[in-house]
């Protein structure tokens, strides 16, 4: 089996203003991330690609990939403080593949026959679980504000940290 | 119903004449694939009934478990599209299309009691006739008989997908697939009297790549089309131009040459001294009236021929930069100017790299369509391939979901808004 890969998007939710691409790109770059052409920015390990707006552009869609497979924590962390300061919240959707997804839903209490939805608390926060096995995907998804930034750690490793390196699988 | 819930239940599905891709907005950036093809069961014999198989057609990726000898895939194995067309009365086809949408749903529709179905973005030819738009709206209602699958559902030609995609509103955009390719000036819509469609796409250089493999003294493998697929995907180049390329690895032999192994098998492969045929795979695609190709023709390679498929004439030898010219010379003169300077490359049969040491030599696809339109006499041109140019279509289906505001509902006057099944 692949390395475990996460797929990240980022749905961020602006305040009563529409804004959009050219608010967050511009926030990001004077964060230290680089303009690679107009939809994609990138810093370290991360890369940033705008995939849309909604019509009202009171929400923008990103999409986040990793050359490491899932972001270090504490990047991820800042990346999501900064978004934050234009955003209102973002919903996380984390989706997980080359993971063995039978033993990552038994592990959580999922049925892993079924495509299983299952709400979580973990560290403070709720998440939403989906297990899909037969195409072999565990999706991952919460809302995060500037107040549930601090539970971001817990939930890594707490759950993707198992995830990622398979300790979830090996069980 | 909200405009959240909408959001997060976007679900894209690409019919796509060889492959169909499909997956919800949450999966990321890559969606699922299978083939486009469904395998009609004998429910009534014997084994099946011992063996508990109680479904009439497989599809997906079991599929392959269920066949079974020679000729009754021939007979059984249905592959409903041809050149991105499901005849209008071909009743098997249309039963595959239903099975294959059913698959790809359930694979994704949690059983979660807040779940009240997708929001189905489809993707089909350009060319495709309006029949083919209302049987896919039927389908998806009738897929909502046990369970709610399908809140939605909007087509759109994958082409503006791909435009959508790239948010590029005036271009013109080369799909090519497994099967065909589409060429289609958009101004905000597709301007489906330029459309000009190629009778020609990966399939045509798997079958150069195939006599190639029998002239190297590899007869048995060509047979097998993935296998030969899979070589093509690996030792295809595509020439600068081709008769430099061909000069280059004749000098430059060492340059050219690369084993490739087959992984969980004990073959390799190495073209060795014709591993200047290399170029001409790439070639093949983009100019295959090049005389170079004339040799297999007359060895009994068949040549891409010209059809007729409903109202549409798809063509079979024209060069990839001449169709292009045909379709933006169709478009107003004031226009053209724009659309040659934007000009999308998208779909699988557009994904060329240049390796290591033949830089100059072998291009991308998009360098070769520069080269090949300037030679025509056209200047200012900007051609781009798109971002992982097999999914793009895929990628605008969800775009396209996550920005038509759910409550837009469909007009035929228009094909666009969603056609609502609640």
């Amino acid at each position: 089996m692949d390395k475990p890969v996460s797929d990240i998007k980022l749905a961020c939710r602006f305040y009563q203003e529409p804004a959009g691409w050219e608010r967050i790109s511009s926030n990001l770059s004077s964060n230290g991330w680089i303009k690679i052409d107009r939809r994609v920015v990138k810093k370290d390990e991360l890369e940033i690609e705008y995939t849309v707006e909604s019509i009202d552009r009171l929400e923008i869609l990103l999409s986040l990939k990793s050359r490491a497979g899932f972001p270090n924590v504490e990047t991820f962390k800042k990346l999501l403080e900064c978004l934050l300061t234009d955003c209102w919240y973002i919903d996380v959707y984390y989706c997980f593949r080359n993971i063995n997804v039978e033993s990552v839903a038994r592990e959580l209490g999922l049925d892993s026959n079924s495509n299983e939805v299952k709400r979580l608390k973990l560290g403070g926060s709720e998440i939403l679980v989906e297990a899909y096995p037969s195409v072999g995907k565990i999706i991952v998804s919460q809302r995060i504000s500037l107040r549930d930034i601090g539970y971001i750690e817990k939930i890594y490793s707490k759950l993707f940290r198992k995830i990622l390196t398979n300790e979830v699988s090996q069980n | 119903m909200s405009e959240e819930y909408k959001r997060s239940h976007v679900f894209g599905i690409d019919y796509g004449t060889s492959d169909f891709k499909y997956g919800p907005i949450t999966i990321g950036e890559v969606p699922e694939v299978t083939e486009n093809r469904g395998y009609f069961t004998e429910k009534n014999s014997i084994m099946s009934r011992v063996m508990g198989v109680s479904r009439d057609i497989v599809v997906g990726k079991e599929l392959p478990l269920f066949l079974e000898s020679r000729e009754d895939v021939a007979e059984r194995l249905v592959y409903p599209m041809r050149n991105g067309i499901v005849e209008r009365n071909d009743a098997k086809a249309w039963q595959v299309t239903k099975e294959l949408t059913r698959y790809a749903l359930e694979n994704f529709a949690p059983s979660d009691p807040d779940f009240r179905g997708f929001y189905v973005v489809a993707s089909l030819a350009v060319v495709a006739p309006r029949y083919m738009y209302e049987q896919l709206f039927d389908i998806f209602g009738e897929l909502n008989t046990e369970r709610m699958l399908v809140r939605a559902a909007t087509i759109i030609p994958q082409p503006l997908a791909v435009a959508i995609a790239h948010k590029i509103p005036t271009c013109v955009v080369v799909e090519s697939g497994h099967g065909n390719t589409q060429v289609c000036p958009i101004s905000m819509y597709p301007i489906r009297n330029a459309v000009l469609a190629l009778n020609r796409g990966g399939s045509a250089a798997n079958i150069l790549t195939s006599e190639i493999l029998k002239d190297t003294g590899y007869g048995d493998l060509a047979k097998e089309e993935k296998l030969v697929r899979r070589v093509k995907e690996q030792i295809g180049l595509l020439p600068r131009r081709l008769e430099e390329a061909i000069d280059f690895a004749r000098r430059n032999p060492d340059k050219v040459k690369r084993e490739i192994r087959i992984e969980g098998t004990r073959i390799k492969i190495d073209l060795g001294d014709e591993s200047w045929t290399r170029f001409l795979i790439g070639e093949y695609v983009f100019n295959p009236g090049h005389e170079i190709f004339q040799s297999y023709f007359k060895r009994g390679m068949p040549r891409p021929s010209d059809v007729k498929i409903g109202d549409t004439y798809f063509y079979g030898m024209t060069d990839m930069a001449e169709a292009i010219i045909q379709a933006v010379e169709k478009c107003s003169i004031e226009l053209q100017p724009h659309l040659y300077s934007k000009i999308i490359l998208s779909g699988g049969n557009f994904n060329w790299n240049t390796p290591r040491g033949l830089e100059g030599v072998a291009v991308t696809s998009d360098e070769k369509i520069r080269i090949m339109l300037k030679e025509k006499g056209i200047e200012n041109i900007q051609a781009t391939v798109a971002r992982e140019p097999t999914y793009s279509v895929w990628r605008g289906c969800i775009v396209y979901g996550y920005a038509v505001p759910y409550d837009f509902k469909w007009r035929w006057e228009r094909m666009e808004g969603w056609l609502n099944y609640a």
